[in-house]
Order: C-alpha cells, then structure tokens, then sequence
C-alpha cells in the first residue's frame, strides 16, 4: 500500500510465460499501470521517502542458487528515470519492505561457506542508496528462510519456514525493535496453521494469511487471540496469500545519500578487530595482526584485495572498491587464518562504512576512544586485478 | 545632437568604469592595509564597519513565555509549584482542579525550586539574579533573599546534623553555594566540576549530590568526563568527586533510599569515534548512572537499538524506590524504569557485562516498563507526596502534564500558556530541541549545543574524509551576525550551516524543512553571548583587565617594536563582535587538518567556551599561547611575560 492509502502495489504478469512484474492500481478501480520492466522480472514493491520505488530483482527462481553474482538484488526506481541497484549481496536478497525510518529491509541469507547454512536467512538494512548494510535481526543458529517482512508498531512480523529440512510448514513471528537478535515469538500457534504473511489489522489485530482447510485464507486476528475465528475473506479457489491494511500510513523517514557516484572507492573502518563472538577454546581471542581483504569475483571464487595491519587497539582501516561484496581474513603473526567473514558486506561510492569488530555482538555502540587507524596513511586495495576494482560500480 | 550623445555616454561608461575599478583597488588596499593580509579579495566592509551589538538581534527584545521549569509539590499533595523563569514568576497550582490558583512575581529568572520539610518555605534559584530567594507559601511573599554563585539552576533542602542547609549548583560559575538557613547565609562555595546543574539530597541529607552538565577540557584524543559532585552540606565541604566516563549532559540527579543508589541520566558521548553512521549510538546515547556513591558506578543504557530518547533530563524516583522516571526533553517522552527489573540484572551480571553495559542497546527492554508520550519538550519532573501523581513540566508547550503512576495514563494537562507558537523563537527553540529530525532520534541540537552553548567536544564528521578535520563544537551563543559559520568558513549563513549539508553529514535524514529552518535560525539569532562571571561584572575593568585590554590592542609592543597588522589582536577579533569573519592562517594546522586557514571566532562570551582552537585542543585560554603559539602567528606572544599574558587573558574572560 502506498503510504497515502490510496493505491496498491502487486506484483503480477501479463501472460502465464512472462516475467512477474510490479503494477500500481489505484484503490477507484482505474487500470493498474505497469511500473517495471525488469528482465527476469521483479517483485517486493515498496516507495521510500521521496516516492522512489524500491523493488527487488530479478524474481529468484525456485530451486535456483540464488549467488552472487546472479542473485536478486534491490532496485531504486525513480518515475522518469531508469532503475538502479542498491546491494550487492552474495546471496539472493528477497522481501523488502521499507521501515518508518527510511531503511530498506530484506533477507538475505547470512553468507556462510558452509552449505547448511548458507541458505539460512536473517533480515538486513539499508539506507536508500544502499549505504550502511546493516543486520536487523537473525542468528546464525537458526537455520530460517524469511518471508513478507512488515513493520507493525514496535515489532517486526515475517514468515519463518525452516531452511535446514524443506518443508510446508511455515508460521508467523515478530521481534521487537527494541531487541531484535534474541525474542522471537510465535504468532498464531494456537491455530497450528500454515502462515503466508502476516501485517497490521488496525486497532490491536493482525492480518494473517492462514491456512485453514485446504486453501490459504485472509483472517483478522486479535494479538490477544486464542483461537482463531471465522476467515475474513476466503475464495475457495485460490490461495488468498496476502492482504494490506488500506489506510494512509506515515511517510518513511528519507535519508539524503553521502555517496559520491564518481568515486569508484568506498573506506571500510574496524574499530576493534579482535572484537568477535569467535573465541579460541580456551576463551580467548587470538590477536590479529593483518587483515586479509577479498572481493567476490563474478565466477564467484574470493580474490585477494590485499592485506591491511592492524593496530594495538585492533583497528583498521582501508579504502576498497565499492559494490563488490567483501570478505575478511584474521591472520596471526605468521599469516594462519584466526577467523574468517565470507563476502557479505559491501561499501558503495564514496561510502565510509565502520563496524565495532569482526562478527561483534550485535545492537552495540561503539566505545568511545579513537581507533589508531585513522591515524595511520589510508591504504587503498585493489589486488592485482584491477578489472575485479570495477566490477562493482560498472554493475 | 545624436554623436554628442553617444559621445557623452561613452565618457560616462568609461568615467564609471574608471570609478569602479579605481573604487574597487581602493578597496582592496585599504582592506590589505588594515589587515595586513596580501591574500584577501575584496570584502565586504560589514566584516569590519557598520556593526554595533544593539543592532543584533540578540540584544531586541523578545516576547515571554510560561515556560515552566522546577517544579515542587506541597507535602500535603494540595499544591503544585511551578517556577516560571522567562516570566519572572511562580505559578501556584490547585492539584485537585489543575488550575493556577496564583501567579507571584519573582525577579532574576526564577528556576529551581526545593520546599522544605514543612512545606512552609519554597527556596528559588533565580538564575538570571544570581540569588536563592525565600518564599512564605502561606503568604507567597519572599521573605529572604541571598546572593549566590553564577546563574544557579538545581537546588536541593538537606537537614544535616548541624542544621538545615540548602545546596545550590551555580551553573555559570562552576561552584556549589551551601547555606545554612539560620541564619540565612552562605557558609560555603566550594568548586564543582564543569556546569553544576541538577542537586538532590543523599543519605537522609547527609550529602548532597551535584550533576554537572559538562565534561572538562580535555585536549585531543582522550575522552571526556563529567563530575557528580558529592558534597557534605552539614560541613560545606566536597566529599568526592565522582566521574561519568564519556557521558555528559546531566541535568537531574536523584536519590534511591531503599538501595543507596544515586540515579544520574546523562548522554553517553562517542565524540572520538568518526561519524561514519548514525544507527546504533554511534554518535551518543542517553544512559542512566547507578552509583553506590562509594565508588561503585555502571552506566545503563535507556535507549533501545532502533530507537532514542534524546536529551534525558529529570529524574524523579518514587519513595518505595520501585520506579524512576526519566524525562526524554528531544524525544518527548518520560521513560518508566522498573528499578526492581534492574537491580535483578546488575545482580546477575558479571563485572564485563557492567562496564560494557551502556554499550549494549538490547538492554533496556529487561528493565525500562514503558515510554509515556508527552508534549513538546519535557525536562522536569515531580511526583507528589503520596507517590501516586507525577507532573512532567513540558517546558515548550507552557504545560504541565498530570499522569497517574500506577495506570501510567494522563489525568490531564495544566495550561500555562498558550503554546508561545505565533513566536518564531519559540517555534525555532522547538525545532532546535526536538531530536524527530535526526535518524531515529538519536539526538537533537540541544545534545550537543545545551541552551545554544557548547557541549565541550571536537568531533569527527566523516564528510572529508575518516579522521581527518576535528572539530571543535562552536558556541551559538552570540551567533547572530557573526557569517560564515564553521571551521573553514564556507556556509555564508545559518541557513545553510544548518540545513542539507547537516542532514547529510550528521543528521542522517530528511533536511529541517523550510519554514522550521527559518524559525530555527530566528532562534540562534536570539541567544545573547554566554554571561560569565567576568561579563556579568558590572562597571569599569579591574586593574589587570585594563592591561589586559591595553595588550589586546597593541600596536607596539613594550619595547617599541611594531607589531605587524595582521598579528594585531584586534585586526582579526575587531570589535564589538571581536570577529572580522574572515579565514586566517595563524599556524594551527595540525595532524589532522587538511586546511591551515580556519574562520576567526567571535569572541563574545569566550571565557564560558573552553576548549578553544579549531579542533579544540587548547585546554584553556593560556594553552594558546603557552603550549600552542607557533612563531607569533596567533598573534606576537613572544614578549610577553607572564603577567602580561594573565592581563591579556583576564580582559578575554570579560568579552
């Protein structure tokens, strides 16, 4: 729904062999109007701020590996102007939805190397230029794939399916914005349903796609419920997957973009590298000495950026090409890998991008102390191949 | 007829042409002549002329408000006090019908209030009298008046063993006032750290705890901290000192009898760390200090990872010491903190997790109840005896909101006034106080400008660059025709100082919108200079302060050698604004800088804006030419002996 509660946005094809596709239909009942023209389709609408639409592309395909570097991404699209991309994630990033705060979020799965978990999904932000890639909420030990997404007060609501064992099964559940990472609680589990989405009904409700017979049906159900009541709306013939709330809703806050388009470089500054949830046996973090930077190549193989210090208090700092996910190595004194980040996070042009440590706990602000290497000359890494520094930005 | 017409116009074009251009090198060297600068262009001669401090805008008048400050309940509930500093008044309010019963006229900005024991006198500090009047609740005369320290803004009623005493923060002096109240006089002043502001009782009025808003001094790269000063108000003397590491801001202190805890909301600064973003705390946080006063102290967060109450001000605790109530004066609200769910947390955690605490934003949802919506901007609180009323002093609406503690739901507001909006300022003042148009809040201007002042900090804004370019956070205090702003002196007007360009490197969202900026900038406009206590001396400079003065406007030194012009004190700080607002080189560029001419101050009110220098790395005044003076270039130096850099220095702190 648009925030002025006077149109919808769906996605939709025109014949049964075209590509999905978003429209916009005005709730008066005129003809829907066609918005994107995106090879392999789109889908995911939602306006940001300035009336920008934001969509993800193209349309994952079922079963497909969803990698980099074909895997969806979002897309900005104004009016007049032609689409352009906003992340650069390794994984397929899918279910956006945009937050009263003006963030884009999605999922996306966490980018391990290891299979089991590579498909597992937590949920992601950016600004709307695709600045600040952020985790919203996740785990790494729940193996989950996310749908539908949607803000709702002071909690987040999505559809959870287990991504380490396929199957039907998929429910409900929020986090509250207040703590993400670590209270997820089930909706509707009294009704022992299968969930397609779940959003804000108005006056203390949800509304909840639900299965509850053969098809998926609408229901309007109270956060205080215990049982499930008669559906909402329910054609028998169909899945009814999803329904919004056709009301005027806040404008997301906007966010005026600090990139520098002509920059083909962005700065990535750790305060505190041997800051990590990866401790040794023992407890301890081993120190890192040097920072071994990789960019994701477009056969998908990590090449080598270069190699940044680390200083005494665990900073670092380099400038790095931008829209290339990048990955991180820990070396010791004799260059063996202490702990590794596969290529998940990227910079955009002109982007200062600062994180606390190395896979740091999350919801953390910084300590306040100057890091050492801004202090230092600022390295800039580009690997031997040089094509790799462009692949990015001529994306 | 028609060729001695066109000749005619041609000697006119070329006559105007000559008195343009011989008009415009006359202006270029009588400004090279007076400046002594070769490098200058043509510049407007408002930069040196035509500019008087009557003409400012700070010095017209402005309309009043009932803005309410301190307030103080009866202890038989009946009565709600509230100090009404901007009108000169005391508005006494019938509980039970939330109408003003009465307005009494109280001089000098009256602003905190404490009420003794009894109820029968109501002590008001009148920050703009400098003074603790007396009121007689039964009569509402001022029975007593006594002059205090500088602008005094908390104070708080102790019975001691050796008597009654009241204690009072001096905000603008930087010292405490302890009086006994018979007779009524100050027995003691000892000093505080930067900024004293909020008093509350300890330990049955054994001690008395002082917040202070600002962090001293510090220089380049550490990190900055304030002061809870403890004093024992029985013998007039400091008994601690205790230091809120990297955190600032405090503007209420209270005490929790039940656990021996003393409770300080304040803003846990990052200054040090660039702002590369602003999600996450990454510039500051609002956090509350649970101290044991016996050297234990944690720092807890209050806000939440996606959301922030800015600028946290009063702090009101119930008697059973259940609940604590947390005025958020930028995002007006009052959180409501389960003091049971938090000493159950700090019971359990271990010594990293305290000290690590304030940094973790998932933690307030373990104790903080519910965040209460209010009017625009509340910053004091008061509960009533029976603890089962508190009253949120929502300073920009005129208002003072009732809420039920138990329900946590209004019983209705107290009109004061009508909201001041058909006042620019005060709408400007709203804009300049609300943290809604930072990224999720997180701050406002006030966080890092505390009634239009300094915070005290060099920050790093990431928009040149990542550690490059520190700045040290200017005061707004006298701003008013002191163009361009910022370091190195390119926005031409407030306007822009504080418009897309802010959004885009600290605010991290939408630009203020038009019609708010413009009322913003009315607002700066009007905030007269800092009062120090140098400024506020009345009549002819000291003995020290006329040679002070004699040193400032040298042309010579004692010796007879000239001093160049452009080394001249009053060449670059020329009077009234002590600001020719042009950029000068005078050999400060430092490890960080990528530019060695930074725009000239002003230096009105420039005793109360430590530190000092672009980048602030000068502690105090003396550091500038003791420690940062490089070959005479800030101005010649080098002659003088220490009692001439005193007198320089003491005529400074009266500007």
């Amino acid at each position: 729904m648009a925030p002025d509660g006077r149109s919808v946005l769906f996605v939709g094809k025109e014949k049964p062999d075209s590509a999905w596709q978003i429209y916009q239909a005005s709730l008066d009942g005129t003809a829907p109007q066609r918005l994107t023209s995106m090879s392999g389709g789109a889908m995911s609408p939602d306006f940001v701020s300035n009336g920008d639409l934001v969509f993800v592309s193209p349309v994952p395909a079922v079963g497909g590996d969803g990698s980099f570097p074909k895997a969806a991404s979002v897309f900005a699209q104004s009016r007049q102007g032609p689409p352009h991309r906003l992340t650069f994630n390794a994984h397929d990033a899918t279910d956006l939805t945009v937050l009263g705060d003006g963030r884009i979020l999605f999922a996306t799965a966490f980018g391990s190397t290891t299979a089991a978990v590579a498909s597992a999904q937590a949920l992601f932000t950016v600004n709307n230029d695709g600045t600040e890639f952020t985790l919203y909420a996740g785990r790494h030990d729940r193996a989950l794939r996310i749908r539908r997404p949607r803000e709702f007060g002071n909690r987040l609501g999505y559809v959870a399916s287990s991504a380490d064992a396929p199957s039907r099964e998929a429910w409900a559940e929020t986090v509250r914005s207040a703590r993400p990472f670590s209270n997820e609680e089930r909706l509707f589990a009294f009704a022992k349903t299968e969930c397609a989405s779940v959003s804000d009904g108005g006056g203390g409700t949800y509304l909840a796609s639900l299965k509850h017979g053969s098809t998926l049906a609408i229901y309007r159900v109270a956060t205080n419920a215990t049982a499930l009541g008669p559906a909402l709306f329910d054609d028998p013939a169909w899945h009814d997957i999803e329904a919004v709330l056709a009301t005027p809703r806040p404008q997301p806050v906007g966010h005026i973009s600090a990139m520098s388009p002509a920059k083909p470089f962005g700065t990535i500054l750790c305060l505190d590298a041997n800051r990590t949830s990866f401790l040794a046996a023992d407890g301890s973090v081993p120190k890192a000495e040097t920072i071994r930077v990789t960019g994701l190549a477009a056969d998908g193989s990590a090449k080598w950026l270069g190699n940044v210090p680390v200083h005494a208090d665990g900073s670092f700092m380099a400038e790095v090409p931008a829209d290339l996910p990048l990955g991180f190595e820990a070396l010791d004194a004799r260059g063996q890998v202490l702990r590794a980040t596969p290529p998940v996070v990227w910079v955009r042009a002109g982007e200062n991008r600062a994180c606390l440590g190395c896979h740091e706990p999350h919801g953390r602000s910084p300590r306040n102390h100057r890091p050492l290497a801004v202090r230092a000359p600022l390295m800039r890494l580009v690997g031997p191949d040089a094509k790799l520094a462009q692949t990015g930005s001529s994306r | 007829m028609k060729r001695s017409f066109v000749t005619l116009s041609v000697l006119v074009l070329l006559a105007a042409l000559a008195a343009t251009w011989g008009g415009r090198e006359w202006s270029l060297s009588h400004v090279r002549y007076f400046t002594g600068r070769q490098d200058l262009g043509w510049v407007s001669c408002y930069n040196c002329h035509l500019v008087t401090l009557e003409d400012q805008p700070w010095a017209k008048p402005r309309p009043k408000h009932d803005s309410p400050a301190g307030l103080a309940v009866s202890p038989d509930g009946a009565r709600l006090y509230v100090a009404l500093d901007d009108r000169d008044q005391l508005a006494v309010v019938d509980v039970a019908s939330r109408q003003i019963v009465q307005r009494v006229r109280v001089s000098g900005n009256p602003y905190g209030l404490a009420l003794d024991p009894t109820g029968k006198r109501l002590f008001i500090t009148c920050k703009g009298g400098d003074r603790v009047a007396v009121l007689d609740t039964k009569s509402l005369k001022e029975a007593e008046s006594i002059e205090v320290g500088l602008m005094p803004a908390g104070v708080a009623f102790c019975e001691t063993k050796s008597g009654p005493r009241l204690v009072v923060a001096n905000s603008g002096s930087d010292d405490i006032s302890i009086l006994s109240l018979s007779p009524f006089k100050e027995i003691a002043r000892p000093a505080a750290g930067r900024e004293p502001y909020a008093v509350a009782a300890a330990r049955g009025g054994e001690l008395a705890m002082v917040a202070c808003r600002l962090a001293a001094a510090v220089g380049l790269d550490a990190p900055p901290s304030s002061e809870v000063t403890v004093v024992n108000p029985g013998l007039g003397r400091v008994v601690s000192r205790e230091s809120l590491d990297s955190a600032h801001l405090s503007e209420g202190v209270a005490w929790v009898p039940s656990r021996s805890w003393a409770l300080t909301p304040l803003v846990k600064v990052r200054n040090l760390v660039p702002i590369t973003q602003v999600a996450k705390g990454w510039v500051m946080s609002s956090g509350l200090a649970v101290s044991d006063l016996g050297g234990a102290l944690i720092q807890m967060p209050l806000d939440e990872v996606n959301d922030y109450f800015a600028d946290p001000s009063a702090i009101a605790v119930d008697a059973a010491g259940r609940r604590a109530y947390v005025a958020s004066g930028g995002g007006d609200t009052v959180s409501v903190i389960d003091l049971e769910r938090l000493a159950a947390w700090l019971a359990k955690a271990g010594e990293r997790e305290k000290e690590e605490a304030i940094d973790d934003l998932t933690l307030s949802s373990e104790y903080v109840l519910a965040r209460l919506p209010t009017a625009r901007n509340p910053r004091q609180l008061a509960l009533s005896p029976d603890g089962k009323t508190f009253f949120i002093a929502e300073r920009l609406q005129d208002s003072v909101l009732a809420v039920n503690t138990e329900t946590l739901q209004p019983l209705g507001r107290i009109a004061l006034g009508d909201g001041g909006l058909s006042d620019p300022i005060r709408r400007g003042e709203r804009v300049f106080t609300q943290a809604a148009h930072t990224f999720q809040r997180q701050f406002s201007c006030r966080s890092c400008h505390p009634d239009g002042h300094v915070d005290g900090l060099a920050y790093d804004f990431d928009g040149d660059g990542v550690g490059d370019n520190l700045l040290d956070n200017r005061t707004l205090q006298g701003v008013a025709g002191t163009m361009p702003f910022k370091w190195n002196g390119k926005n031409p007007s407030l306007e822009i100082q504080c418009g897309p360009r802010f959004a885009r490197v600290l605010m991290r969202t939408d630009p203020i919108p038009p019609a708010d900026l413009q009322d913003l900038t009315t607002f700066l406009q009007s905030q007269p200079p800092a009062r120090t206590v140098h400024r506020s001396q009345q009549g002819k400079l000291t003995e020290s302060q006329e040679k002070g003065r004699e040193v400032f406007f040298a042309t010579h030194q004692p010796n007879g050698t000239p001093i160049p012009r452009d080394r001249q004190c009053a060449t670059c700080h020329r009077p009234p604004l002590f600001t020719n607002r042009l950029p000068s080189d005078i050999g400060t560029k430092g490890r960080y800088d990528t530019t060695n001419h930074f725009d000239t101050p002003h230096l009105l009110g420039i005793a109360a804006s430590a530190p000092y220098l672009h980048d602030g790395r000068a502690k105090t005044l003396e550091e500038l030419w003791t420690v940062y003076q490089t070959n005479d270039l800030h101005g010649v130096s080098s002659y003088m002996n220490k009692h001439q850099l005193n007198d320089l220095i003491e005529y400074l702190k009266t500007l």
